[in-house]
């Protein structure tokens, strides 16, 4: 089947980013300082850090859902402020279904909002649910799917927008460790049929040693990149590839960056 | 017919002939003067039914109810979506709601007189009284409660304000909405019942008292099982609805 999503020549650039949370309040809380990150056209890049660094206020920022307290985040050159720009599409950690639609409805929910003619919506929600594997469930509700058919069903929402950046916020982290590699299969597939670019926060290294091209590792809050790693995975890749040396030795790396911010986290939290 | 909605009708039937059976037993017992038997009862309501007068009656009721149940459901979900949406005029006002709901409300009755008089304005606006609060509480509520990630998820798909309220935020909160109007169902019969027991010169509420005054304990029976059988009904039927709407 032809897909119903088009190539896409996204590219993300943030510069100088911070966000403070309550500012001007003596319980501020810094949560970024100073990013600066370039994501070139259909990359993907994955952002680890320890709890509470920033990485989902990152991506909210990135999403246009809040604005930063100084810096700018432009996408395909546009600056992003105060509103989701178009062609960019969010799957987040929480189940964001709507438990009183079917799958079919869900899917194609934002497209209905958008006023796309009828055809086109059925075209591209058929394809998605295709894609994800939904089209038996497509006349169930969300509360008689599992957790992870349920994640499927916000992708495919996301997907039928056919978006040109994918931000994903830690959206396989209630899953079960087997669920998430095959739903990582899973996003790999979408990753190289839309050639979107995509952000992925999670807290999993593995999960981003796996999915990657680059992952980013941030510091404890208030959250900045310490180091990038490059995966150097080809783009045709799958689960299989946590069995090759390579992998362990990006984990390791990885967790070599991370061990001392999560180790300074987990002291902050313990005298708090 | 579907194995559980025959199971349903089944239990009905059951309870409805436990129900029955006790209360002829009780009949006997304490004697038909004082608890009138079910058939008894049943040939009161059909003949009231072929009486002008209880056909007046049921039909002031019925007007008066029809009136104070769509004003403390739309009253009730316009408040609750205020109080819920807007922080601090939850917090002003909210307080309040809880307050009626838990004082008995006949002893605002006076207020009530004073403000509407005598007549079907009175026994409305007291009906409203017992049925709105409950809606607006529990409306809000649902509002409060509501799940900040719809509004993230409505945000991404670019949805303007108004289509966030209709298609998102109302089939959120409809369950709750639907459990509230359960609730309003019967406490604003309730309440225009009592309106009319205390300052009315028709309606149910004002027959039964004069029927306790006159010792007419058929019709007075017939007056119970008839509201028995229409507060269930409603209740059982919003009780549905809801179910499917959870489902």
């Amino acid at each position: 089947m032809a897909s119903a999503i088009p190539a896409s020549a996204g590219a993300l650039s943030m510069r100088g980013i911070s966000h403070t949370y309550g500012t001007g309040n003596h319980r501020s809380v810094q949560a970024l300082d100073r990013i600066d990150l370039d994501i070139a056209a259909g990359e993907f890049f994955a952002v680890i850090g320890p709890s509470g660094c920033g990485k989902s206020t990152l991506m909210e920022i990135v999403a246009g859902l809040i604005a930063p307290s100084a810096g700018r985040v432009t996408f395909e050159g546009a600056e992003v402020r105060g509103a989701v720009p178009d062609g960019v599409g969010v799957v987040f950690q929480e189940d964001a279904s709507f438990p009183w639609l079917s799958v079919r409805d869900n899917v194609a929910f934002g497209l209905r909002q958008s006023g796309l003619p009828q055809t086109e919506i059925d075209k591209r929600v058929g394809y998605a649910l295709e894609f994800m594997g939904l089209d038996a469930f497509a006349r169930h509700h969300p509360p008689q799917l599992s957790g992870g058919m349920r994640q499927r069903v916000c992708i495919a929402r996301t997907l039928v927008q056919q978006p040109r950046l994918i931000l994903l916020d830690e959206p396989f982290a209630a899953l079960d460790q087997q669920t998430r590699l095959l739903m990582g299969e899973e996003l790999l597939r979408l990753w190289r049929e839309t050639r979107a670019t995509v952000l992925l926060i999670t807290h999993a290294l593995d999960e981003a040693a796996m999915l990657a091209d680059r992952v980013g590792v941030m510091s404890a809050r208030p959250g900045c990149f310490i180091e990038q790693v490059a995966t150097g995975w080809p783009r045709e890749r799958d689960s299989k590839i946590v069995s090759e040396a390579r992998f362990g030795e990006i984990t390791a790396r990885l967790w070599s960056s991370l061990r001392a911010e999560s180790l300074r986290t987990l002291g902050r939290e313990s005298a708090g | 017919m579907k194995r559980e909605s025959l199971h349903g009708i089944g239990d009905l039937a059951l309870a409805s002939l436990v129900l029955v059976a006790g209360w002829e037993l009780m009949s006997l017992l304490i004697g038909a003067d004082a608890l009138p038997a079910p058939l008894q009862t049943a040939e009161r309501i059909v003949a009231a039914f072929g009486q002008a007068d209880f056909l007046g009656d049921l039909a002031a009721t019925g007007q008066a109810y029809a009136i104070a149940l769509a004003l403390a459901m739309s009253g009730g979900v316009a408040l609750g979506l205020l109080f819920g949406g807007w922080t601090e005029v939850g917090e002003t006002f909210e307080p309040a709601m809880h307050v009626i709901v838990a004082i008995p409300k006949v002893t605002l009755y006076p207020v009530i007189l004073l403000l509407f008089g005598l007549g079907d304005p009175a026994k409305i606006a007291f009906g409203v009284l017992h049925g709105l609060p409950t809606v607006t509480i529990m409306t809000a509520g649902a509002i409060r409660t509501l799940k900040p990630i719809y509004r993230k998820a409505a945000l991404t798909m670019r949805l303007t304000p108004r289509n966030y309220a209709v298609h998102v935020l109302l089939p959120a909160v409809a369950p709750e909405i639907l459990a509230s109007f359960r609730i309003c169902f019967a406490l604003t019969l309730l309440g225009v019942l009592v309106g009319e027991m205390f300052a009315s010169s028709r309606g149910l509420g004002h027959l039964l008292m004069a029927s306790i005054g006159v010792n007419d304990m058929p019709t007075v029976m017939a007056i119970v099982v008839l509201l028995f059988v229409f507060a269930g009904a409603g209740s059982t039927g919003l009780l549905t609805a809801i179910d499917r709407l959870r489902r």
